[in-house]
């Protein structure tokens, strides 16, 4: 049966960042710049909508008197993910039968 | 990358990527087991020496030269610590495996020290290389550490049936097994990594 995807990470850049971090403790945002190739505008503003859905954490710090900004999953992001990697193979097992 | 969606199937495909991307980042280059290694390895060998052939009055005080090779390393952390962006669950969990090390080997001197059990703190040191190593391997995946913790165990057997002199030997050994032979092999693969 159809379930409806989160619309929070049926998303390329929000999907890919929920990605990176399921896989780490935590990441920079240089980090996640790097691996995404995204814009550091864009990217920050999809870091914001997965915070305020409360799937990841975001800690603003000083490393050597530059800004540093690590984010890293939180429990409620996590079982979002998971919810989102089974219903889309559950989508894709109704598309195939 | 934009805000844009996929269809279910282009999802699938981005997170496996992006995993990958994550978890092919190996970070270990070996350069703390061959500092540590071979900083222990010589100076058991010289305690070994010294205490064969009574050379010094008060051999164990050679381990006060093991603070210049922990300051060091504790200063390659930090500056680690300073250039890495993403910090790993494998870094993380081998991080307090080796802090719990720490603490139990400072504990293994301190009762041992204190019940003059002085026969048995090589083998039980042994016994403690062991643990770190091996879930250090296990955890990165990476073999020789899981058997040159196996070889701690073993070596830590042996040391029984050995002289308080000759234990150092037995050090040695678990060293080169455990640290030094692996940590080559860890920079092989880290230099290969990279070149990938």
């Amino acid at each position: 049966m159809f379930k409806d995807l989160d619309p929070i990470l049926h998303s390329q850049l929000r999907l890919a960042v929920m990605s990176l971090l399921i896989s780490v403790r935590e990441a920079e945002f240089t980090f996640l710049k790097e691996k995404t190739n995204a814009t550091a505008g864009n990217l920050s503003v999809q870091i914001n909508k997965l915070k305020d859905a409360g799937y990841i954490q975001v800690k603003k710090q000083f490393k050597d008197n530059y800004p540093q900004t690590l984010c890293s999953i939180t429990d409620t992001g996590i079982a979002a993910f998971e919810k989102y990697v089974r219903d889309l193979q559950s989508y894709l097992q109704t598309g195939a039968a | 990358m934009e805000d844009k969606t996929l269809s279910s199937a282009a999802s699938l495909q981005l997170i496996d990527s992006m995993i990958n991307k994550a978890r092919n980042r190996f970070s270990e280059n070996g350069h703390l087991y061959l500092v540590w290694g071979w900083s222990i390895f010589f100076i058991t060998l010289a305690q070994f020496f010294i205490i064969r052939y009574q050379l010094l009055a008060k051999p164990q005080l050679l381990w006060m030269l093991t603070f210049v090779p922990w300051l060091y390393m504790m200063i390659y952390l930090r500056k680690k610590q300073h250039t890495e962006t993403v910090r790993t669950y494998t870094e993380e969990i081998t991080g307090y495996v080796w802090l719990v090390f720490v603490a139990m080997m400072f504990l293994n001197g301190l009762i041992l020290g204190k019940a003059k059990a002085f026969q048995a703190i090589l083998p039980l040191t042994l016994v403690l290389y062991g643990m770190p190593t091996t879930i250090s391997g296990i955890v990165l995946r990476f073999r020789p550490l899981v058997l040159g913790g196996a070889a701690c165990g073993l070596l830590a057997i042996g040391s029984l049936f050995a002289d308080y002199a000759h234990q150092h030997l037995f050090l040695s050994a678990a060293v080169a097994a455990a640290w030094i032979l692996p940590g080559y092999l860890l920079r092989r693969r880290y230099r290969t990594l990279l070149q990938h």
